[in-house]
């Protein structure tokens, strides 16, 4: 094993743990707001990478195709709180977590249903050679994935900070009844919340297409790393991107430094780090304090 | 309380052909001479899509026997099928990672049976198969085999289309003393050879050999090896590592992910680094297509080579132009057209593509040839056997001769797959489709 190849797993770890944080933020946001772990988190990905892989298909501009996904996703979260959560209002969280479960398995049965069992291409936004950095490849979709994600968390801290309703939802994060009494409206930020997820989500999942594959069960794993991430970074919105960076960075260098044949493991490491954390750090690497959220 | 579960999991595909048999001979022979090419078709959409819960139903237009006129069989004058049905059982992964497998799979089994029944059946009564969904699962692969053997009184049980299911479902075969005949590749499902167990596609020792042939004649020594967790990669990456060894080559690189792997950068940059000539994935699902993505955004540059799993058009489809050059092993059936005239499984594969063609609107694949010998093997023992399973099972150990399209089954007690090396042919990916390598 020579430099450049760690240099090189470093990037491509960077790379899923960029989309991992994507997820991440999508369980933050939704968690913070209200107290659900939405397990269909790693499904909006999925939709968001299908529609997109879709109407690229069907002749669609990319630009144009992947904006339509993320609102398509963002709606579909949105519908998901109006539609089933809200009308659930009065059960359990434990309750509303496994309505999320449902709609996880029901997202994935409606996409073998739309576009069938393979996977759907989606080409690379630019062409062209991988550039070389250190001795190591940097593909010019890993740049996309990078700068995507980048953008995405700038702009989201930018909403949190600066406008009223970014304002409102960290609010109601804080303290959801504080914030109704200064007259905020908490079921349309949980709303919101859901919409936010999906968009995230969407925007992860598109991203990632051109080198994984858009298919129906794409989700699955990515939902459950982007929820290992999101509980590193201590369910904070900031962890979570620290939480996905870390995670997609320990996971590809345990594959690629461990001895041959260890990358079958990778879903392993990212759960002995899990549980490590939770038994050591249970508030994340940041040390929040567990079971809350915060935007 | 598995009664509700299995319920939700099932897809019942019960198809009644005593009905269907009755309408069909008063309508088809007034109308079928006039116009035979403009047979009414079933809408081939509930049979392509994945999700269709409930089977095409054939309906009688669909089979005025336009499609298999053309066979010598029922050309001949035949009696319609009576008494009660012969019931054979299939679990296929109709959903989950294996669906490009169990779909085509499932599409055969309705389309022979119905060929089957309006030849006369078998020994005189009406044929049934009874499939179900394991939806690639392994626990669910077994409750079916348990739901068809006890609930259905099936004679015997066909699948499941993945090695891992496969072999999960081989102990309640034996068990319960039911033939079984696998459609999954993995050579453990029949070596140490198992009473009970018999299968159709060719192992992934006779796959592989074929690679190993052409590696020694390209000089190439140094090999890789990227496999999924799955049942098929891990028994797949064993007779890999044995047959490297035997034929003195040199593992240099052997690496594995979890079916659900979006990425496979990090072990391709290692075998990679271990100077491997030659990489050779072997795994099912969209692995295979990541993989060859993710191999040429590396701009990796030695031939890649996939397992017989990904020879569809499928593949093709969803790999785009990073396809072109890659090289697979996988049976005549594919390219069955690209054959030589007189070759045996030429005219066999045609014969069935025409009406697979005109009923589901695709061509035949692989898969398709292991469902339809896997049925064959099974009805042509019962017309020797009658319906019993002990002397079904010695009957199918006894087919000698029988051509069908993965090749001509020579069973025996010790071989319960009775095909040869020419059984796998080497394929390479050409111009958007799969080609035979000369």
């Amino acid at each position: 094993m020579e430099p450049q190849h760690l240099v090189q797993f470093a990037i491509f770890g960077l790379n899923i743990g960029a989309i991992y944080a994507l997820i991440a933020l999508g369980f933050v946001a939704v968690f913070s707001i209200t107290g659900i772990i939405n397990f269909a988190q790693g499904e909006f990905a999925m939709l968001g990478a299908m529609i997109a892989a879709w109407l690229v298909r069907a002749e669609w501009p990319l630009p144009v195709a992947g904006l339509v996904a993320v609102l398509a996703v963002a709606a579909v979260g949105a519908l998901l709180e109006l539609g089933v959560i809200r009308p659930a209002g009065s059960a359990s969280i434990v309750t509303l977590i496994i309505i999320t479960i449902g709609a996880s398995v029901l997202f994935k049965g409606l996409a073998v249903m739309a576009w069938g069992p393979d996977p759907v291409r989606l080409p690379p936004f630019t062409a062209g050679p991988p550039l070389r950095v250190l001795g190591a490849r940097l593909l010019p979709q890993d740049l996309w994935v990078l700068g995507t994600t980048a953008v995405v968390v700038v702009g989201l801290s930018l909403f949190f900070r600066r406008t009223l309703q970014g304002k409102a939802m960290r609010a109601v994060a804080m303290n959801r009844y504080a914030a109704r009494l200064m007259g905020i409206d908490a079921r349309r930020t949980s709303t919101a919340a859901f919409a936010l997820a999906g968009g995230l989500g969407a925007i992860g999942g598109i991203v990632i297409a051109p080198s994984a594959s858009a298919y129906w069960d794409m989700g699955t794993g990515l939902g459950l790393k982007g929820f290992v991430a999101a509980i590193l970074g201590g369910m904070g919105a900031g962890g979570a991107v620290l939480g996905g960076l870390v995670l997609g960075v320990v996971e590809e260098l345990c594959a690629g430094l461990a001895p041959s044949g260890f990358g079958g493991y990778k879903d392993a490491v990212a759960f002995v780090i899990l549980l490590g954390m939770l038994f050591f750090r249970p508030g994340g690497f940041l040390g929040r304090v567990p079971g809350r959220g915060g935007l | 309380m598995w009664g509700s579960s299995a319920a939700l999991r099932i897809i019942p595909a019960v198809v009644l052909l005593a009905t269907a048999c009755q309408a069909a001979p008063t309508a088809a022979p007034t109308t079928a001479p006039a116009k035979p090419t403009e047979a009414p078709k079933p809408a081939p959409s509930p049979a392509a899509s994945p999700a269709a819960s409930p089977s095409p139903s054939p309906s009688p237009a669909a089979k005025p026997g336009a499609g298999p006129a053309a066979s010598p069989a029922a050309a001949a004058p035949v009696g319609k099928p009576s008494g009660e049905p012969i019931k054979i059982g299939a679990t296929l992964s109709i959903t989950g990672n294996n669906a490009p497998l169990g779909i085509p799979e499932r599409d055969t089994l309705l389309l022979l049976q119905d060929q089957i029944n309006d030849r006369g059946g078998v020994a005189g009564r009406p044929l049934q198969v009874v499939i179900l969904d394991d939806e690639s699962k392994d626990d669910a692969a077994v409750a079916n085999t348990k739901r068809l053997i006890q609930d259905e009184r099936v004679l015997g049980v066909i699948g499941s289309s993945g090695s891992g299911p496969s072999l999960a479902m081989i102990p309640t075969a034996e068990e319960s003393q039911t033939p079984l005949i696998s459609l999954a590749a993995a050579i453990a499902i029949i070596d140490p050879p198992k009473k009970w167990v018999f299968k159709t596609p060719p192992t992934d020792v006779l796959f592989q050999q074929e690679f190993f042939d052409a590696w020694k004649e390209q000089g190439i020594k140094r090999l890789g090896l990227i496999h999924d967790t799955g049942g098929f990669g891990v028994t797949g990456r064993a007779v890999f590592e044995k047959l490297a060894k035997e034929q003195g080559f040199e593992v240099v690189a052997v690496e594995s992910y979890e079916p659900t792997a979006t990425d496979l950068k990090t072990q391709l940059t290692k075998i990679e680094a271990a100077r491997a000539e030659a990489i050779l994935n072997w795994g099912t699902g969209p692995g295979p297509v990541i993989f060859v993505k993710n191999a040429r955004e590396l701009d990796i540059k030695v031939p890649i080579f996939v397992s017989g799993g990904s020879v569809n058009q499928a593949f093709i489809t969803n790999a785009g132009k990073d396809a072109e050059g890659v090289i697979a092993s996988g049976g005549p059936p594919v390219v069955f057209d690209q054959l030589p005239e007189g070759h045996p499984q030429k005219a066999i594969s045609a014969e069935f593509n025409r009406a697979y063609r005109e009923r589901f609107n695709k061509d035949i694949d692989q898969f398709a040839a292991h469902a339809h010998d896997a049925l064959l093997l099974f009805t042509n023992a019962i017309e020797r056997a009658g319906p019993d399973k002990a002397r079904i099972r010695d009957e199918i150990e006894n087919t000698r001769g029988f051509v069908g399209m993965d090749g001509i089954f020579n069973m025996s007690p010790t071989d319960h797959l009775g095909l040869g090396k020419g059984a796998v042919v080497l394929l390479v990916v050409k111009d958007g489709a799969w080609r035979l390598l000369k």
